[in-house]
């Protein structure tokens, strides 16, 4: 149960800081589910509508997941299993769209693994490419690599 | 003198002691008698004691008169012998003396004369050592002088060709490196100028591209495993 509630939050949650938000948006929706049912989640503090799309998904799940008792404790562990998982650090020296982010995000995970979230940083002087870190390991394939081994 | 001094004595001796012995008794006509004739025989012989005394002190007297002259006459006569003895002696030794002096004379002036000869000698042999030797070290200066311009000629030119090469290898090695910075530089201009123009002249598409490239590239090198 608690991987299937893992993958269903994995769907369509790529980077380390969508899965923080939307652990936060979801602690916040199941109260709201539990303890005050009359709001509804367009009262969950976001702006970004693929967080609110991702949310209605979850709260599909609600009641075979959750109950009033035991939602708690789910929450704390899929929490705990969220900060377990491996996190691939990409530099990037553009900005990625969001469009772009789930063809990426679905690309690594069929590549590497299939829960893997990727942490994305802003380096412009790479110029094209990228640069990837795992586990303490950097490596660059960026442009800028490319153009210094050249020697002019 | 001794033996007549010691008879009187007695003799006196002998009457005072016939007096004492008279006198202190009641002396007898006939002992009156004799010891009267004892003294008068005493002093007989007391008298010719003294005469013969004195006539021995006077021969006493005369003797030592005579050996006071006789001395005083050999004390003379011997002076007068010594005083001649030590004329002569001094005549002898002042006739020596100046021989002996004239002859160290003539044989100091001889020796100096020698000496003279002999130290011309020595002397002309001394500048020919001399003159000897000041060519012989005259020559071996001209030969060490000779031999040590030219070993500074040559070390002079040694050293010059050695510096000659080390600035040369300096001057190469500048070129080197200058131009190694220079190579970096332009290299670092381009790169800065090609960064610029591909970061504005690269679109999403070929940005993802080379994204897509690289995480194939990372997958061949199972960076990520």
């Amino acid at each position: 149960m608690s991987d299937e509630l893992l993958e269903k939050f994995l769907i369509d949650t790529y980077t380390k800081e969508q899965a923080l938000r939307r652990s936060l948006l979801f602690k916040e929706d199941l109260n709201h589910h539990f303890f005050s049912p009359s709001q509804t989640i367009t009262n969950v503090n976001t702006e970004d509508q693929s967080d609110l799309q991702w949310l209605k998904n979850m709260t599909q799940n609600y009641n075979q997941f959750f109950n009033k008792d035991n939602f708690l404790p789910k929450l704390v562990k899929l929490e705990k299993e969220l900060e377990s998982l491996i996190i691939l650090t990409l530099f990037l020296p553009f900005t990625l769209p969001a469009e772009e982010l789930s063809s990426l995000g679905e690309l690594v995970r069929k590549k590497f693994h299939p829960q893997l979230l990727l942490d994305i940083k802003y380096d412009p002087s790479l110029i094209g490419g990228c640069a990837l870190a795992w586990k303490g390991v950097y490596k660059d394939y960026s442009l800028k690599k490319k153009l210094s081994n050249l020697k002019f | 003198m001794g033996e007549i001094g010691l008879t009187g004595l007695i003799g006196l001796i002998g009457l005072i002691y016939f007096k004492r012995r008279l006198g202190g008794k009641e002396s007898t006509p006939r002992a009156y008698i004799t010891l009267e004739g004892a003294r008068q025989k005493g002093l007989k012989i007391l008298h010719q004691a003294t005469k013969l005394a004195q006539t021995i002190l006077g021969q006493a007297e005369l003797e030592g008169i005579k050996v006071v002259a006789d001395s005083k006459f050999r004390t003379k006569t011997l002076e007068q012998r010594f005083e001649q003895q030590l004329t002569e002696t001094a005549a002898r030794l002042e006739l020596t003396f100046t021989q002996e002096t004239l002859q160290a004379e003539k044989e100091f002036i001889q020796y100096l004369a020698d000496l003279k000869v002999r130290t011309e000698q020595t002397q002309n042999i001394l500048i020919q050592n001399l003159e000897q030797q000041t060519g012989e070290l005259l020559k071996k200066l001209r030969q060490n002088l000779t031999a040590f311009s030219t070993q500074t000629q040559q070390q002079s030119l040694s050293l010059a060709d050695q510096e000659l090469k080390e600035a040369k290898k300096v001057i190469e090695d500048y070129k080197r490196q200058k131009l190694a910075l220079i190579d970096e530089q332009i290299g670092q201009i381009l790169e800065k100028t090609i960064s610029r123009v591909l970061s504005k002249k690269l679109s999403l598409k070929d940005q993802m591209e080379l994204v897509y490239e690289a995480l194939e590239q990372a997958k061949k090198d199972q960076l990520v495993e």
